[in-house]
């Protein structure tokens, strides 16, 4: 049995964050559970999935990947309307995507906890912006939570069950890339029995937001804020720590580094810290009186100023005469393409410990052990290491086909997932991308504008997340372009997770395997073609042909991501070796195609590394010399 | 429950996606929080699964809960799975003390591959090292695992020449447990083994 599925309480288990969430959602008696994954959230919906399916006799909740964020929340919603305890998890741009839902479900409220997880991604690793979701909570008027790390995550996740309940309204629960992914021991408690049945009790005068109901729901909602901030004053989420006449407010990961930093400072009898963990409706009568009690106060929280601007109106209507302190609102770091870590309290970019050590220094004047740095000089250029296509990728070879075609001048908008990684050299082709289905949408804008050759790329996943009416209105209003489908039979980017799109029997899942093709011709596209990219020449007959044809057509590119399908459907090909009598050293393989299997030799010729190389075949289908040969089995 | 070499110890672990130093975090803050130590380890990865650079920290300690970040120029170590990673990260976690486990393969980055970069040489990149730090072990880590048959095996000897460099409160035994917990019994054979390369590699 599963450690996370331990029933009794007892032995602390060294948990990922995201881990802990599951575990607290389990001890709550979650019933029913929805999501759409992305990094950081994406092993809190993997768990799930993984427990389910290992332990069928011993979950007793429901699990879905969702299509997309909206289509979660207002599945979720469906079984907390009816008395279920359910969970909704994504990314915090996921977020957008389920807003419309989101807004307008804080109006009708629920009958059962339900928490919705966002996981925010400040520095981008692995987002497309870094915006900050503790807006929404502002925005929608529910309550909001914000867990430091993995043991006080899973009493947390727990208890947001239960606030929900009492107030009748969704939770929402912000982590930060660095929350849901540090590993911390978890003390367990024990798991209660799951209620899996609910029951709906007919509303429409509740549940059905035609304007009349929802300026009821309206006040309502007002009204539950309002005894939600009596809750938030009396939390023991907004703690503080220490004492003294210099004060921090802070809350999110940055609470870590301010305690680091107070016990680094040895500075526990002068600074106290006032931790906001239930950070929506703010504690103001807590914070005005924090505010009374000290000389200066700093406040220090990632992403926007929103506490801060919200402390500094405290003490305005209170009167609050310290000295108030945060961040350089119109400073910024150095522009740079790496994980920057800013020097100051900046609203770019996570902070780390010793920053905020040494801001908190300068700011109270107190000393501080300053770091020996190590000197810089005589260290070697060193070349990045970004992100690649793996060896073997189906998308590699469908770029190279896609690119052998239409040359370098057409424009290729992208989508979210691993073929992104197409923007670098040699490959480069990637020309615009702002969010999920943006590809299939912004071609028919770009195509219209520019007269040029538009060729898209959306993976499965994503086609079904948010290409489906993207790729209807471009039939309907009759744009120009080919939409390339990448379908890699999962969802790579994110750690292969099923997608209506999947051949859900490899998996042994119930679910149904909807065919893309089918679903493309349905939407009325009039030229669908489904390529194997592995087969170079053919392929690119086929994308000749959608790219001649006037409107919009569809090349399905099919090929199993080869990650996955060591995983479900292994088979081993041999790998590849360049014979060195016939290599002429066009570097065709090299500079087209860029393989991590491959390298250059100190007399500048490619290699194969036999380590790496899957076998898929796609250089020695572009060698001019027919260089590149299979290693012949060992006798 | 052993003082620890340094209150807090601060282990970065880092190397490329795939070569498994996440897993070796793991392990090792497993091991640790058995034999009763405070442990946090924070993970950095993202796209990383595809060939980028991976980071995580380990923090141990005998006091409270940690943060999961270690303070810049603050590591006790430096354990990498490649050799200019560890150059990579010692400017921002280094300090002239900290002492340096590299395994000695390189791993040529995209740049590299399509001849857009150059990849430091090894005696350099070694140099370089050297003069950044307190002590360094340069191991041939990859070249050992091959030869038990699975170069996935280098981070398990990390892990050994790590029990063996005295930095650790806990020896190989302790880790050997924690990986007990986490792999089938059929893969304990060859993860023994690699623990003890490892140590043979520092002894």
């Amino acid at each position: 049995m599963d450690k996370l599925l331990t029933t009794s309480g007892g032995r602390q288990q060294l948990l990922l964050g995201n881990e802990a969430i599951v575990r607290g959602a389990l001890e709550a008696g979650v019933a029913f559970v929805t999501c759409y994954p992305g990094t950081p959230s994406s092993e809190v919906p993997d768990t799930f999935y993984r427990l389910r399916k290992q332990n069928p006799g011993a979950t007793r909740y429901y699990f879905e990947y969702s299509t997309n964020e909206k289509v979660a929340l207002e599945c979720a919603a469906g079984a907390a309307v009816a008395g279920l305890r359910t969970m909704c998890t994504m990314k915090h741009v996921g977020v957008n995507v389920a807003a419309d839902p989101l807004m307008t479900l804080a109006y009708v409220g629920v009958n059962a906890g339900m928490v919705i997880l966002t996981a925010d991604d400040p520095s981008l690793f692995s987002s497309q912006n870094e915006q900050d979701n503790r807006y929404y909570a502002r925005l929608s008027g529910l309550p909001l939570l914000e867990p430091v790390g993995p043991a006080e995550l899973k009493e947390v996740t727990k208890y947001a069950f239960s606030l929900s309940e009492e107030l009748g309204l969704p939770v929402l629960m912000r982590t930060t890339t660095r929350v849901n992914h540090a590993r911390e021991p978890v003390p367990f408690q024990r798991l209660p029995k799951t209620k899996t049945q609910g029951k709906f009790e007919k509303a429409p005068f509740q549940y059905v937001t035609v304007p009349a109901v929802s300026r009821n729901l309206h006040l309502k909602l007002l009204a539950a804020q309002k005894q939600a901030l009596a809750i938030s004053e009396k939390s023991d989420l907004n703690k503080i720590f220490g004492s003294g006449k210099l004060g921090v407010i802070t809350s999110g990961v940055s609470v870590n580094y301010v305690l680091d930093a107070v016990d680094d400072l040895g500075a526990k009898k002068k600074i106290k810290v006032l931790k906001l963990g239930f950070s929506w409706p703010l504690p103001e009568k807590k914070i005005a009186r924090f505010l009374k009690s000290v000389d200066k106060v700093l406040v220090v929280e990632e992403g926007e100023p929103i506490v801060e601007e919200a402390v500094n109106a405290i003490a305005n209507r209170c009167g609050a005469k310290c000295d108030i302190g945060g961040k350089q609102m119109w400073k910024f770091p150095p522009v740079s393409v790496d994980v920057e870590r800013p020097k100051f309290l900046s609203r770019a970019f996570e902070y780390n410990p010793r920053m905020v050590r040494e801001v908190m220094a300068k700011y109270f004047g107190l000393k501080q052990q300053a770091p020996r740095p190590v000197s810089l000089k005589g260290i070697p250029d060193l070349p990045g290491r970004p992100p690649n296509l793996c060896a073997g990728c189906p998308h590699r070879a469908t770029f190279y086909a896609v690119k052998e075609v239409v040359g370098p001048d057409a424009i290729h908008p992208t989508d979210i997932g691993c073929y992104t990684l197409g923007l670098l050299p040699p490959i480069s082709m990637a020309d615009f991308l702002i969010c999920m289905g943006s590809s299939v949408s912004s071609s028919g804008g770009l195509s219209f504008a520019t007269g040029k050759k538009t060729v898209s790329f959306i993976g499965d996943s994503t086609f079904f997340h948010s290409g489906l009416t993207g790729l209807v209105n471009a039939v309907h209003n009759n744009h120009d372009f080919t939409l390339v489908i990448l379908d890699n039979g999962t969802t790579a980017m994110t750690g292969h997770q099923p997608n209506p799109g999947v051949d859900t029997e490899a998996l042994g899942d119930p679910t149904t395997h909807i065919d893309i093709e089918q679903v493309v011709r349905g939407l009325g596209v009039q030229h669908v073609t489904t390529i194997k990219p592995f087969k170079v020449r053919s392929a690119m007959a086929a994308i000749q042909k959608a790219v001649d044809f006037k409107g919009v057509s569809v090349i399905i590119s099919q090929e199993l991501c080869p990650l996955y399908a060591r995983r479900v459907a292994p088979k081993t090909k041999r790998p590849f070796a360049v014979n060195p009598n016939k290599c002429k050293g066009h570097l065709d393989c090299i500079q087209k195609v860029a393989c991590p299997a491959m390298f250059l030799d100190d007399q500048g010729k490619a290699q194969i590394n036999p380590l790496q190389c899957i076998g898929c075949a796609l250089c020695a289908q572009i060698c001019p010399e027919n260089a590149i040969l299979p290693v012949k089995a060992k006798a | 429950m052993k003082e620890l070499a340094r209150e807090p110890l601060d282990l970065v672990i880092t190397g490329v996606g795939g070569q498994g130093n996440v897993l070796a975090s793991q392990v090792l803050g497993r091991a640790l929080l058995d034999q009763g130590y405070q442990v946090t380890v924070g993970e950095t990865y993202g796209l990383s699964q595809r060939g980028g650079a991976v980071m995580s920290q380990v923090r141990v300690t005998r006091r409270g809960v940690l943060g999961p970040l270690i303070a810049e120029n603050q590591a006790t170590a430096i354990i990498s799975l490649e050799p200019m990673e560890a150059l990579r990260v010692l400017p921002t976690y280094g300090h002239p003390e900290v002492v340096v486990l590299t395994n000695d393969r390189p791993l040529q980055p995209l740049g590299v591959i399509a001849g857009q970069a150059e990849y430091p040489q090894p005696p350099k990149l070694r140099a370089a090292i050297e003069e950044l730090c307190g002590r360094l072990y340069w191991l041939p880590a990859t070249e050992e695992a091959m030869k038990l048959g699975a170069p996935i095996l280098a981070n398990v000897i990390m892990l050994g020449a790590l029990a063996a460099s005295g930095l650790l409160p806990i020896g190989a035994p302790e880790i050997e447990a924690a990986l007990a917990e986490m792999f089938p019994d059929e893969k304990m054979a060859a993860n023994r083994q690699a623990l003890a390369v490892g140590q043979e590699l520092v002894a």
